[in-house]
């Protein structure tokens, strides 16, 4: 029970980080590749407090989006414990790639020997949001059809 | 006297005027159309990375009905009408029957599973030696087929081909517009050309039609489109269901004695079956299938144009035709509801803005 809510936190904070809907991320059909890979990369007890504090927030500005990204950005963004790991979140849903967390956390808080540099799957490459926020698609993959090259990209509209 | 009228109208097939032959024309493009959703919804909804040989049997079912429907819409610009393809009743409300078909079994949107695979063998069923033609409640699909040939062959006869063939040549989709998908297009001027194209949607359908049951070629015709022959629809199916491929010797009583193969019937995306923007479960879930709906109308809407003298359009459509794919995809991957493990899955309905 525990999981699927602490999963749905990990959702629900990644929607607000990365500015596409719960929807769009659970489409990916990655999210919960990246939801595991996360806890073993950065270990149990540190994804644990990331979640109950995600859900804290979550519930508190539940009905005022505005508070709720202004509340991510100083409670998470800015902490020096939260912050590289939000961070790395982002960069993990856009480029579906892990990158080792930073020296200082890494002597500060610790982490597992998971934590190296690499793409995470061949899914997570051609499932990153990147290639759909610019109009393009992974290459080498999700083809777009012949003579499509002759079209400008169309990057989603931005509210 | 009245003997004599007795006989020629014992003559006359089924589809005999102008009018009857442009409406049945529209029924076969209804009908290659029909067969695409459902065939898509079980593509799709196969988990990446596994089952490769029932991805690329029924990805190349697919590509050959798109090439039929181009094909009829070639013999429908040659004999100078314009198929009707972006308007609501042109998409099925599945679950439904066949278009205008004499059968009772009903076609669903739903995931590759075995029960799917046998409705495809339904829709694709060969007919049997012998079998007349047939306009109204046809049991397979070459018996439309064979009632349009013989339509155009008395039209001909009666008219001239001039008459029936005085169709604008800039109308039809050529190789150039339309690449290698499940094989080439062709320009149709004539009676004869005409009923090649109308033979081989037919034989790639069903294989060549069987001089006694059973002893048929399980293969089509594909040389003629410029591709190595391949096991017709129907077979094409059944080594899915088989797990086993034909070999050239095989026939369809033998049954297929190729290579074979594992099919893995759990790694599927469990997509709810007919989904229906109505029933969605919220918003972000109904945005999600409009989305995908919006994409398929404005795709309808394109094919229409470019069946109707802006054949250069085909091209365009292509880009669309891939969008599409990865859309369906995503909702393949969405769980109707928070927790559930059924997924929400395309619908195909027609999209009109509010």
């Amino acid at each position: 029970m525990k999981t699927k809510d602490d999963y749905e936190s990990f959702l629900q904070l990644s929607a607000v980080i990365t500015g596409y809907q719960r929807v769009d991320l659970l489409g990916t059909g990655v999210a919960w590749d990246y939801f595991t890979s996360f806890c073993s990369i950065v270990g149990k007890s540190i994804s644990d407090e990331l979640w109950q504090k995600s859900s804290k927030l979550l519930k508190r500005h539940k009905s005022n989006e505005e508070k709720l990204e202004k509340a991510i950005r100083v409670e998470l963004l800015s902490d020096n414990k939260f912050g590289p790991l939000v961070r790395n979140l982002i960069k993990l849903w856009y480029l579906g790639q892990w990158d080792e967390l930073p020296a200082h956390y890494r002597v500060t808080y610790g982490t597992t020997s998971k934590d190296v540099s690499h793409i995470l799957s061949g899914d997570s490459y051609k499932e990153g949001l990147v290639w759909e926020a610019i109009g393009a698609h992974p290459m080498g993959a999700k083809q777009p059809g012949f003579g499509t090259w002759s079209s400008p990209p169309k990057p989603p509209d931005i509210d | 006297m009245a003997s004599k009228t007795k006989k020629r109208k014992n003559r006359r097939p089924q589809i005999h005027t102008f009018k009857s032959l442009y409406e049945h024309l529209q029924w076969a493009i209804e009908v290659e159309h029909f067969t695409i959703p459902p065939y898509l919804c079980a593509l799709w909804s196969i988990k990446e990375g596994t089952n490769p040989e029932a991805i690329e049997a029924i990805q190349s079912v697919v590509m050959e009905e798109m090439l039929h429907m181009t094909l009829v819409a070639n013999l429908m610009n040659a004999v100078g009408i314009h198929p009707e393809i972006d308007r609501p009743g042109f998409i099925p409300k599945y679950p439904c029957r066949m278009p205008h078909s004499g059968d009772h079994f009903k076609v669903s949107l739903e995931r590759f599973s075995k029960k799917a695979i046998h409705t495809f063998m339904d829709i694709e069923e060969p007919k049997k030696s012998g079998s007349p033609a047939r306009a109204h409640h046809y049991h397979t699909i070459a018996q439309l087929y064979d009632a349009v040939a013989e339509g155009l062959e008395y039209l001909v006869c009666e008219h001239g081909e001039k008459k029936v063939f005085k169709g604008k040549s800039h109308c039809q989709v050529t190789p150039q517009h339309y690449y290698g998908g499940g094989g080439f297009v062709f320009t149709i001027d004539s009676l004869e050309k005409a009923q090649f194209a109308v033979r081989e949607i037919s034989e790639q359908g069903e294989g060549k039609v069987p001089d006694k049951i059973g002893t048929g070629s399980v293969f089509d015709g594909d040389e003629h489109f410029g591709q190595p022959p391949e096991p017709a629809h129907y077979f094409r199916f059944n080594e899915i269901l088989l797990g086993q491929k034909y070999v050239r010797e095989d026939t369809p009583i033998s049954g297929p004695s190729g290579a074979l193969f594992d099919v893995q019937w759990r790694e599927v995306h469990q997509m709810q079956k007919n989904p229906k923007v109505k029933f969605a479960k919220s918003i972000p879930i109904r945005n999600k299938m409009n989305a995908f709906n919006e994409k398929y109308t404005e795709l309808l809407r394109r094919l229409e144009r470019a069946f109707s003298g802006e054949p250069h359009l085909i091209q365009k459509a292509v880009g669309q035709m891939f969008q599409l794919k990865y859309q369906g995809i995503e909702l393949m991957r969405i769980p109707i509801k928070e927790g559930s493990k059924t997924m929400v899955g395309p619908s195909f309905e027609f999209y009109s803005p509010a």
